[in-house]
């Protein structure tokens, strides 16, 4: 029950910027190591960091060190290491010194090999 | 962790303050472990910290300085830490209670340990509104008036597990207490960051939990997989256990012992990395399995802020192993009580009437425990200083001790239990027979008073949900099952009874064959015919004529057998009983396999046991037994019919007894059950209540509907069919249906006083078994005893209809169906019932509603006053050596009435069956004691018969 639709992560990896901006939730591109190549409006607006800040920073030690452990970078890693990667976890991010009950999606395109973070606010309108 | 150095003796420094300050922000801030996982999500320590800076603000905004009380009701959750934290980080005291949601308990609470506001899922006055991770909700519109004032030594308020006589204390523990044992245990629990995962089920509002398991974890950095059923349902601990790779786990020895005896826990407790066992004594055969686990042993009580003790890994060298002081100094006393001294003892007591009570920090502090020590400094449990009661001649009994040395001698008894009935003597209580002989050869002076011992089952036993077994409520237990013994009564024909107890080991042999056979009749495919063979077999062994005879095609057939040598000029008996039994299901409920007989001391368990099975074993024990006292031959007729539909409503018995009526010609028929009360007075039962049984169904519309759309337009089915069962009875409980009551008879003055005479026990259980408000129609003595069954009942045994899951589901439903029994007595008949229930239905304008009739029995009595009757309850008293008890009717019902009515003959009751045989239900059980009394019961009857008999 996620909250990307199957059609959404078919087309992510050919969706320009802006599109991807206009998410309603938090959609990150990461290289194999983490670094962040895409950061998307809505994250920028609920991390409250810039979109040219995040590029180039590894998303799980330096933006959001808080998921450095087995149940977030750990599956990251070894879905990237397996070649296949879709995992969920709900997750207490802290957003702007506040704790928030967020869905992380974890997605390999396995055509494009390209990896996305998807985060949604749990109870946030659809 | 370094030490926790820099603060004054009773923790009131601002250094351990500022040390639990440092020690938090370092472990917690912007960091990705300890990481939390909770069935609704993960949280990082990072989300934890920043939780508990909103909690610091709230706090301060509220007006709470250092030494403040709040009291925690949150379930175990990111909440509670940071809670938890923020409460540290400001030198609030904390006083913790299990999650509720109740005002008025957390008020009591609240009030008890004085604090000033309350943090819960609640919206109320004085109560902190705590979010799962988001931190504050809502905060109090004012704080409480504190009335003691602030003792910031007592950080931790907690509750003590608590006695029998008492709801616990509340004991305050220091930052410094708490901080020591954390240093002294943590280096040995061999926790580390990142990769080991700890599976938490203990409450964190204890101090095991609190201090030995979730602070060395958190403060380790270590995952923590909180279990949502706190470890009592052992599927989903292991499955957490397995989707998490758990490597460290804290438990009681009950929870350990629970998950020892699968093989999936067994595999689970061998493959962790380290935790604790502790809380309760850790018995023989536990200790054993513990040795092939890395699990170690952990002692000490809340006072002890808990550590007193810790053991090696797999080390458990006997029984009630304790370990080894750790991080205190201890010492035994003269009466055998350890006494600890240490940073660890906490700061005080706290009372609702005296607030906070400090203790001098240097003092020696008696645990109350008896314990014994090796040259190694090996410390064992030995038993509660507070178990010990006093005789009426002064003589003070500690229990424990004694009760240990027994258990030595008698490894195979689980469960054991000393206490005095009456005050001047001791009387054990075990799972598995305790020869009294040798207790008193054990026990030395104190065994001279052993009375007596006794078996009782092993539900009679209470222990705390630790393992701690509860003396007054296993006492209490005892008393109110009265699960004696039955006495071993003064032999009135000790060749009979010495022939009964010859033939009791080949009997049980019979009895496990039978019970191998799973002749459940409600179930297809059941080896019904198989269960009629095996009685036949049994039967013609012991030279009867036998055959196996249809009642209708496709049924289980009558096994009828005869064996008529004794002549016209003696009585002839007639043996009903039936070989099917009830279905054994739920299986996960049966401590063993059903359909294998298991012995445990004087009990048999196995589907069937009782109910019939042991009762065909029964009779045929006694004719074995007359046989060999009567040169080979019977002095009376017997005629045996042995059913294989009774356990679903007998429902071709009636039929096939009509047809067979010359067959079945007898002077009194011996019925299938009979037995005991809870007090072990036989019972002799002299009639049993009809019945009929309905469903009735109601179908509005076509498919259910939406309640919004349909409500006001379409008729709901539920409706309906409340408003036809509404029209049954009327709430004074007279049944409305035409005729109901014309063929009711009343009780006869000698049926008055009968019930007049039954044990007040009875109505007593049931009002504290079932805790009634009242009995219907305020009904009290004879007038209880009377309407229990001599009035008949109508009784909604369910009602199913529309949605009644979780949540709301707006619909409004098409079809309602509930089923209905009626009770009935003489001389009601459940045909006519049937015929008024559809004229009923349809003159209250609900010709709609639809009747399936699921069969009847009709009710069926013998005098009480039948010679034979009172033949029954004679030999009862002579072999029982207790008054019997006779019912003139009885609540339930069977297939007397084609006995009664259609043969013309008199019942008599004699039999195997207890209260406590769980006839129907899992660990269906028969008492050997049980079945060599009914067995004697039944052979002195019918000797009895043959002696007085005359032919009519």
């Amino acid at each position: 029950m996620s909250f990307v639709t199957p059609e959404q992560l078919r087309d992510l990896p050919h969706m320009s910027k802006s599109e991807v901006d206009a998410f309603p939730f938090g959609c990150v591109r990461v290289d194999d190591s983490g670094i962040v190549q895409l950061y998307n409006k809505y994250e920028s607006e609920l991390a409250n960091v810039q979109q040219a800040d995040a590029i180039g920073k590894n998303f799980f030690r330096e933006l959001a060190p808080c998921t450095n452990n087995r149940l977030v970078f750990g599956r990251f890693k070894d879905g990237v290491a397996a070649g296949t990667l879709n995992a969920e976890v709900t997750y207490a991010f802290t957003y702007k010194m506040r704790p928030t009950l967020v869905n992380i999606l974890l997605h390999r395109d396995p055509n494009t090999k390209t990896n996305w973070v998807m985060v949604k606010r749990v109870g946030a309108s659809k | 962790m370094e030490g926790a150095g820099g603060t004054t003796a009773d923790g009131t420094g601002g250094g351990t303050r500022d040390r639990f300050r440092a020690l938090l922000r370092e472990r917690l801030r912007e960091q990705p472990y300890p990481l939390f996982c909770f069935a609704e999500g993960v949280i990082p320590a990072a989300s934890i910290w920043t939780g508990s800076r909103l909690w610091v603000e709230v706090f301060r905004n509220a007006g709470l300085v250092p030494g403040d009380r709040i009291l925690i009701v949150l379930p175990p959750s990111p909440a509670w830490l940071q809670v938890f934290v923020a409460a540290l980080w400001e030198g609030l005291s904390l006083a913790f209670a299990p999650e509720s949601r109740s005002v008025v308990a957390i008020d009591t609470v609240m009030n008890a340990v004085d604090a000033r506001a309350a943090v819960g899922t609640i919206d109320e006055r004085h109560f902190f509104n705590a979010d799962w991770c988001a931190g504050p909700l809502s905060v109090p519109d004012s704080l409480r008036k504190a009335r003691y004032p602030a003792a910031p030594e007592a950080r931790f308020l907690l509750r003590t597990s608590g006695t029998e006589s008492g709801d616990g204390r509340w004991i305050g523990l220091s930052d410094t207490g708490v901080l020591s044992v954390v240093q002294s245990h943590l280096p040995h629990l061999g926790l580390k960051e990142e990769t080991s995962r700890v599976l938490s089920t203990l409450p964190w509002s204890h101090a095991f939990g609190l201090v030995i398991d979730l602070l060395p974890a958190m403060l380790s950095g270590a995952e923590i997989h909180r279990n949502p059923g706190s470890g009592r349902d052992t599927d989903t601990l292991l499955d957490t256990f397995e989707d998490a790779g758990i490597t460290d786990f804290c438990a009681v020895p009950l929870t350990v012992k629970r998950l020892a005896t699968t093989e999936r826990g067994a595999r689970f407790l061998r493959s962790l990395r380290g935790g604790v066992i502790g809380g309760a004594p850790i018995d023989a055969p536990l200790s054993e399995f513990l040795r092939t686990t890395r699990l170690r042993v952990g002692y000490g009580q809340t006072e002890a802020s808990p550590g007193i003790a810790l053991g090696e890994p797999g080390v458990f060298p006997g029984p009630r192993y304790l370990g080894r002081a750790l991080g205190c100094e201890t010492r035994i006393s003269d009466t055998q009580t350890l006494a600890f001294r240490g940073t660890n003892a906490c700061a005080g007591m706290w009372s609702a009437e005296h607030g906070f009570n400090p203790l001098a920090p240097d003092r020696w502090q008696d645990t109350g425990d008896l314990v014994e020590s090796n040259a190694d400094g090996d410390l064992f449990f030995v038993g509660r200083s507070d178990a010990a009661f006093k005789l009426a001649n002064g003589r003070r009994i500690e229990p424990e001790p004694l009760e240990n040395t027994l258990r030595q001698a008698f490894p195979e008894v689980e469960h054991l239990f000393m206490y005095s009935e009456e005050g001047e003597t001791l009387t054990i209580c075990s799972d598995l027979p305790v020869s009294r002989d040798a207790a008193v050869s054990l026990l030395g002076s104190p065994g001279k008073l052993i009375f007596r011992t006794f078996v009782a089952p092993t539900e009679a036993f209470r222990y705390t949900p630790k393992g701690t077994l509860r003396r007054e409520a296993t006492r209490e237990s005892l008393r109110s099952h009265m699960l004696q013994f039955p006495h071993a009564n003064r032999p009135s024909d000790p060749p009979l009874y010495t022939a009964i107890d010859s033939f009791l080991d080949a009997s049980l042999v019979e009895l496990a064959e039978m019970v191998a056979v799973p002749s459940v009749a409600a179930q297809p495919d059941s080896p019904m015919l198989r269960g009629a063979e095996l009685v036949a077999e049994l039967l013609k062994k012991r030279g009867l004529e036998v055959r196996i005879l249809p009642t209708t095609e496709g049924a289980p057939p009558v096994v009828y057998a005869e064996d008529r040598s004794a002549g016209v000029d003696a009585p002839t008996v007639l043996f009903y009983n039936h070989y099917d039994v009830q279905p054994a299901e739920p299986l996960e409920l049966w401590d063993s396999d059903p359909w294998v007989l298991r012995r445990h001391g004087d009990f048999l368990y196995g589907r069937g046991v009782s109910d019939d099975k042991g009762h065909i074993s029964c009779r045929l024990l006694a004719l074995d037994a007359i046989k060999a006292t009567h040169g080979g031959t019977l002095p009376f007729n017997v005629k045996v019919l042995v059913e294989g539909e009774e356990e679903v409503a007998s429902v071709h018995l009636s039929a096939w007894i009509a047809d067979h009526s010359a067959l079945l010609n007898a002077d009194v028929t011996i019925w299938e059950f009979g037995g005991v009360d809870e007090t072990g007075r036989p019972e002799i039962i002299c009639g049993l209540r009809g019945i009929a049984y309905f469903e009735l169904h109601a179908q509005t519309i076509a498919y259910d509907a939406h309640s919004g759309i349909g409500g006001s337009v379409l008729p709901n089915a539920a409706w309906r069919l409340v408003w036809a069962l509404g029209t049954l009875k009327t709430r004074g409980e007279r049944i409305l249906l035409p005729g109901h009551y014309d063929t009711v008879l009343p009780p006869s003055d000698a049926d008055i006083e009968l019930l007049a005479g039954m044990p007040a026990a009875q109505e007593a259980f049931l009002r504290k078994e079932f805790a009634p408000t009242d009995f219907l129609g305020g009904a009290t003595g004879v007038e209880y005893q009377r309407r229990a069954v001599f009035e008949p009942t109508c009784t909604i045994n369910g009602i199913e209809s529309g949605y009644t899951g979780a949540g709301a589901k707006t619909v409004l439903p098409a079809k309602a169906f509930a089923k209905v029994d009626f009770r009935l007595v003489p001389d009601q008949d459940p045909d006519t019932v049937h015929a008024a229930l559809r004229k009923h239905l349809d003159a209250n304008g609900f010709s709609d509603i639809e009747i399936k009739y699921l069969g009847g029995q009709r009710p069926g009595r013998v005098d009480p006053n039948h010679p034979y009757v009172r033949l029954a309850a004679e030999t009862a008293r002579e072999v029982y050596g207790k008054e019997p008890c006779v019912y003139p009717l009885v609540g339930g019902s069977g297939p007397i009435h084609p006995f009664v009515a259609g043969l013309r003959q008199p019942f008599v009751t004699c039999g195997v069956g207890y209260p406590g045989a769980r006839v129907h239900a899992p660990n269906e059980n028969l008492r050997v004691s049980d079945l060599i009394l009914g067995a004697r019961h039944t052979a002195r009857f019918l000797l009895a018969l043959s002696d007085q008999y005359v032919k009519k």
